[in-house]
């Protein structure tokens, strides 16, 4: 994964908006910020995949990261974006509820996820950035959408999947984030 | 001496690998100079050799040899254009120089400068390629001459009742734009039709070669006075003259035919009066060098994906253009915008006809290996085979030639494993030791068709009922109503071919369910044609191309998609009442067949309700295979030329899904997949698989 970061131990990240959690993506990874469009449902594919997109000519899927990490469910507003992102050479669109910023933040803010959690089998969080007003977990798209195998996704069952719990047990596993 | 240091021992062999093969031709060629120097052939070729010597010298830093070439090329070129007849003076130049490039070549072997001093032999040189200096002002004056390409080209041009004219024109003596003014002229010309020839030439003018008279041979439809206006419309030009040509004009005595024998005489004093200039085929030959181009599939496919782009957004325009011209049908910008638009589809068009050519590979790309697997596996075998194969220039998409390798290879090896016999015991049977295999491919109107015939021992069709039988494929009231020709067909029952390997019943079969699907996913079919103990025929026809194809859009529980055409038998209304159902199962009658009907959203798994039908039901006959059924959709929307697109390797093969595309609106359809949609069907009905197998 590429890793934007500069001289000064900084990381550039794409902050979006995730069931009122704040969630970070290098910007190394992020292709583009689309509008909500229409999508084309594909059948026999699983729940969180939305469908299929036309982006410049190019068929690119789409998963609903609401489904895939497990949050509650909710209908797309105004504020919704498809943050498209590269995985491994291959174009895959995100829908989070909205996009929030573009920032720059200091590596020496980020607590790594084996510090937060024992068992980490949790490749996909790359960590939790402390930040003054907030708290933005670092998400490797990468890995969240390489966990449910991207070379084929048909055929995965998604209760092999569990970021949400993840995210919960880091929560509670570190009252200090827990608090803010 | 200064060498580049970045090149690699490798470039540096290929560097002297190259000069040294140019050297041998100059050799040859600058010695052949002296007695042909009519030879536009030889001149051309002599001056590439030359050329690319300086252009490789060049790259590894060879100043010496570069800057010696380049004063040889350019007395060359001039030779070439006629600029300068050849003379002895300048063959021994040349060959002097050639001598002096062997020896700087040897440095590059030895590594070591010698002292040879190329100054005087480049002053040589440059001196002999200005004396031409006079000619410009003589070509006016001079007669255009045509080559033998020249008038081969006014030949060809007078068969297609194209005019010939010779024009004359200039610019006043004062402009500075002399070479400009003629290059448009030129320009205007080409645009009517075809410059044969002109003083200067193209690359004359290119090179600002030129005075104020410019001489032209040019062939077209259009007439004098179209002519003479397009040459007008270019600034600064004065008075044009524009003469018919008339064929005896031409060949009889008008216009002289070079070579002519007193033209080219090599004697000193024609030498210093630097000739008549010809206008020969100059710019067909160089072009002719350049002709092909390695392209880098990548770019082809980037080329073709903007190409498809330009597709897409082909239909949206026509379709806003319709919309526009209907409602505001007196408007005079409405109308120009309709034209332009009408304008850049034909543009697109031909420029999407031009990219699938460009795409189109021969066969032979896959057949030429394939005469060395044959022998390998005959011999294996020991079994005596003469193997054919015809038209293997036969052009397809490169994509098609990809994904027919494969099938086309296992056929082939079924043919030799199973369809011929050992020698021994063809003789017993009456046949010569030696099989015959041939392998033939053809262009047949859009398709291309690949047959491979072999005089083996058949398919034995019974067996095949019998095995089918015995598996439980089929049933005995299938089988006895099957003809030899239906039966063959069992063949691509996934089923029986696995077993085949080991009990080698009809001695065929093996993954041929594999070589069908494959064969179906590119929009082509297989049939078989097989008399027992004679031999037997595989025909496959497959489309041209696969990157664009004719759909028809249909309408499904609120999403769009196509049908290939290519799958589509045909589309019907089929009334309640004539809807019957065998085993739970609807099923319609059509003509001597029995298809079963499905909902189209229930195949794709969109709905698990049974299929509503309705009073009057819309139904889309598919055909995979030799396969039909019918499928129960909302509406039908029109039929369009679609570009298929992969769905992409993150979401796999998708069942009944072979692509999508990009609707004129800028939405994503999927396009749907006859032969999976079937088996999709037959999944969990048993006896669907059999009626559909019987018909």
């Amino acid at each position: 994964m590429a890793q934007n970061n500069n001289a000064q131990g900084e990381m550039q990240l794409v902050v979006f908006d995730l069931a009122s959690e704040f969630y970070g993506v290098d910007i190394g990874d992020v292709r583009e910020i689309m509008r909500m469009q229409n999508v084309t449902r594909v059948p026999g594919t699983p729940a969180f995949m939305e469908g299929v997109i036309n982006l410049r000519g190019k068929i690119v899927p789409v998963v609903d990261l609401r489904k895939r990490l497990e949050l509650k469910v909710k209908a797309q507003t105004k504020e919704s974006r498809i943050v498209v992102v590269d995985i491994g050479g291959k174009d895959v669109g995100v829908i989070v509820d909205g996009v929030t910023e573009v920032l720059r933040i200091p590596l020496g803010s980020v607590e790594p996820p084996s510090q937060m959690v024992a068992n980490s089998d949790s490749g996909y969080l790359r960590g939790i950035a402390k930040l003054k007003d907030k708290l933005v977990i670092l998400l490797d798209l990468s890995k969240v959408l390489a966990t449910m195998g991207y070379e084929s996704i048909s055929g995965l069952k998604p209760e092999e999947f569990e970021i949400g719990n993840v995210i919960e047990n880091v929560k509670n596993k570190m009252p200090v984030l827990a608090g803010v | 001496m200064k060498l580049n240091a970045d090149i690699s021992p490798e470039e540096w062999k290929v560097f002297l690998e190259e000069t040294e093969e140019q050297i041998v031709m100059l050799d040859n060629d600058i010695v052949r100079m002296e007695k042909e120097s009519d030879n536009v052939e030889l001149m051309q070729e002599i001056f590439r050799a030359a050329h690319t010597i300086k252009g490789s010298s060049g790259m590894v830093g060879h100043t010496r040899m570069s800057e010696l070439t380049h004063a040889m090329e350019t007395l060359l070129d001039k030779l070439r254009n006629r600029q300068l007849e050849v003379s002895s003076h300048i063959v021994n130049a040349l060959l002097f120089g050639l001598d002096a490039l062997k020896a700087l070549k040897q440095e590059v072997i030895s590594q070591e400068e010698s002292d040879l001093n190329i100054v005087p032999i480049v002053a040589r040189l440059k001196e002999l390629a200005t004396a031409e200096r006079g000619i410009t002002a003589e070509v006016v004056a001079g007669q255009l001459v045509l080559s033998p390409s020249n008038l081969q080209e006014i030949k060809e041009a007078l068969t297609h009742e194209y005019s010939i004219y010779k024009i004359k024109t200039g610019v006043p003596e004062d402009s500075a734009w002399a070479a400009i003014r003629f290059m448009q002229v030129l320009n205007e010309l080409g645009r009517l039709g075809k410059v044969i020839a002109s003083v200067p030439t193209a690359l004359e003018i290119e090179q600002e070669k030129v005075n104020f008279k410019l001489e032209v041979i040019f062939s077209g439809l259009a007439d004098v006075e179209m002519v003479r206006t397009e040459i007008k419309s270019v600034a600064e030009i004065q008075e044009v003259t524009i003469e018919h040509l008339t064929e005896e004009s031409i060949f009889g005595k008008s216009v002289k035919a070079a070579p002519g024998s007193e033209e080219h005489k090599t004697d000193e004093q024609n030498q210093a009066r630097t000739g008549t200039p010809k206008v020969h085929a100059l710019a067909n030959a160089d072009s002719q060098a350049l002709q092909s181009v390695r392209i880098d599939v990548k770019v082809l496919d980037n080329l073709m994906n903007i190409v498809e782009e330009l597709v897409i957004d082909r239909s949206r325009i026509s379709r806003v253009g319709k919309v526009l011209m209907a409602k505001y049908e007196n408007d005079d910008i409405i109308r120009e915008l309709g034209q332009t638009s009408n304008h850049i589809i034909k543009i697109i068009n031909e420029l999407q006809e031009n990219i699938m050519k460009v795409r189109m590979v021969p066969i032979s790309t896959i057949f030429s290996r394939f005469p060395r697997l044959v022998r390998d596996l005959a011999q294996k075998q020991g079994k005596k085979l003469d193997f054919n194969m015809y038209g293997s220039e036969t052009e397809l998409d490169r994509s098609i030639i990809e994904q027919i390798r494969d099938p086309l290879l296992h056929l082939l090896r079924n043919s030799i494993d199973h369809g011929v016999e050992a020698p021994d015991v063809r003789l017993k049977a009456g046949k010569t030791e030696l099989a015959s295999v041939r392998l033939e491919a053809r262009q047949e109107q859009g398709n291309i068709v690949i047959t491979l015939e072999d005089d083996g021992k058949g398919i034995d069709t019974a067996k095949l009922k019998e095995i089918s039988l015995k598996k439980g494929l089929i049933t005995p009231e299938n089988a006895a109503g099957m003809s030899a020709a239906d039966a063959v067909n069992l063949i691509f029952i996934p089923g029986l071919s696995t077993a085949e390997k080991t009990t080698d019943v009809s001695g065929r079969g093996v993954g041929m369910d594999i070589v069908r699907t494959n064969i179906d996913n590119l929009g082509g079919s297989i049939a078989i044609e097989t008399i027992l103990g004679k031999g037997t025929k595989f025909i496959v026809r497959l489309p041209l191309t696969v990157a664009i194809v004719q759909g028809l859009l249909i309408s499904s529980a609120g999403d769009t998609y196509i049908i290939p055409l290519a799958s589509v038998m045909e589309t019907l209304t089929v009334a309640r009442a004539d809807i019957k159902t065998i085993n739970q199962r609807e099923v319609i009658r059509l003509r001597d067949s029995i298809v079963p009907i499905i909902g189209l959203e229930k195949v794709l798994g969109r709905s698990t309700k049974p299929t509503r039908l309705s009073e009057h039901n819309l139904v889309v006959v598919i055909k995979a295979g030799e396969r039909l059924a019918g499928l129960v959709v909302d509406s039908l929307m029109e039929r369009q030329e679609i570009v298929v697109k992969p769905l992409g390797n993150y979401l796999g093969d998708v069942e009944g899904i072979s692509g999508a595309t990009i609707l004129s609106d800028g939405n994503v359809a999927l396009i749907l997949d006859a032969s999976s949609l079937a088996k999709m069907m037959v999944r969990g009905g048993q006896d669907i698989e059999h009626l559909m197998a019987v018909d």
